[in-house]
C-alpha cells in the first residue's frame, strides 16, 4: 500500500508541478531552438523564441521524486488505505484543469 | 533529418495507439467471450501483455517528440500565428501538456496492471482509459497540425 500511495503521489506531484510551472513561467532554464542553447539566462530577442517545456518536465520529475521519497519514509499505518486509482484520479483532475486554462484559444 | 524523425515519431505513435486502444477496450470487457468474430477476437486478448509495450512506445514517442519539438516552435507555430489559427495552437498546447501528464501516469499505470486483485479493476480502467484518451488526443492533433503545415 505504501508503494500504491507513493506512485499516486509521483503522478499527482509531477503533473501538478509541471502545470504550475507552465502557468507561472517557473523555468530554471530555457532552450533557445534558434541558437541551440540551453541557458539559465534570459537571452535578447535576437536569440529567437525560448522554450520552457524541458525545464517544466525536469522540475516536475524532481519535485515528484522528492515527494515520492517522503511518502516512502512515512509509517506504514499512514499509507495503508491508498487506492491504486488515486494517481489516475489526480491525473484526470490535472487534465481537466489543463483544458480549462487553455480553453481561451478556442474562444476567438 | 527532422522529417525522418517526424516519420519515426508518427510510426511509433501508430503502434502506441494500437496497443493502448486495444488494452483500453479489453479493460472494459465484462466477461470472456469465444473468439468467433473479429470484434470478439479484438476484446479477447490478454490486456496485461500490452503494458510494457505501451510504456516503451510512450517513452519512445515522447523522446522523439521532444527532439522535433523545437522545429514546431520555429517553423510551424509562427505560420499558425500568422494565419490566426489560434485553435490549432491551443490544441497543440493541450497536447504538449497532456503528453507530460501521461508520462507522469506511466508508473501507476504499470503498477495496476501488475496486480490482479478485483479491487484494482476500477483503477486499471481509469488509468488505461485516461492514457488512451491522452494518446488519441496527441495523435490526432499532431496529425492535424502536420496536415495544416503542409497546406500553409
Amino acid at each position: 500500500m505504501k508503494k500504491t500511495l507513493a506512485l499516486a503521489v509521483f503522478t499527482g506531484v509531477f503533473a501538478a508541478v509541471y502545470l504550475a510551472s507552465f502557468l507561472n513561467s517557473w523555468t530554471w532554464f530555457r532552450y533557445y531552438p534558434l541558437t541551440g542553447q540551453f541557458t539559465m539566462a534570459d537571452l535578447p530577442r535576437t536569440a529567437g523564441p525560448a522554450m520552457g517545456w524541458y525545464a517544466w518536465i525536469a522540475q516536475g520529475v524532481l519535485a515528484a521524486a522528492v515527494a515520492t521519497l517522503l511518502v516512502l519514509m512515512l509509517p506504514r499505518r499512514w499509507t495503508d488505505r491508498a487506492w491504486a486509482g488515486l494517481g489516475g484520479f489526480l491525473a484526470l483532475l490535472v487534465v481537466m484543469y489543463t483544458f480549462y486554462v487553455e480553453w481561451h484559444w478556442f474562444q476567438g | 533529418m527532422i522529417t525522418v524523425l517526424l516519420i519515426f515519431h508518427g510510426l511509433a505513435a501508430v503502434l502506441l495507439l494500437g496497443a493502448v486502444t486495444h488494452q483500453a477496450i479489453v479493460v472494459w470487457r465484462r466477461k470472456a467471450m469465444p473468439p468467433v468474430t473479429f470484434l470478439r477476437r479484438l476484446v479477447n486478448v490478454q490486456g496485461a501483455s500490452y503494458t510494457n509495450a505501451t510504456i516503451a512506445l510512450y517513452v519512445l514517442v515522447m523522446i522523439l517528440g521532444g527532439v522535433i519539438y523545437p522545429s514546431y516552435v520555429l517553423d510551424v507555430k509562427g505560420s499558425l500565428t500568422d494565419a490566426r489559427m489560434l485553435s490549432a495552437i491551443g490544441a497543440f498546447e493541450i497536447k504538449e501538456h497532456l503528453a507530460v501528464i501521461g508520462l507522469a501516469l506511466l508508473p501507476g499505470y504499470w503498477y495496476v496492471w501488475q496486480r490482479t486483485a478485483a479491487e484494482q479493476l476500477l483503477a486499471r480502467r481509469l488509468n488505461t482509459t485516461l492514457l488512451s484518451g491522452i494518446v488519441w488526443w496527441s495523435f490526432l492533433i499532431g496529425h492535424i497540425l502536420n496536415n495544416i503545415k503542409g497546406l500553409l
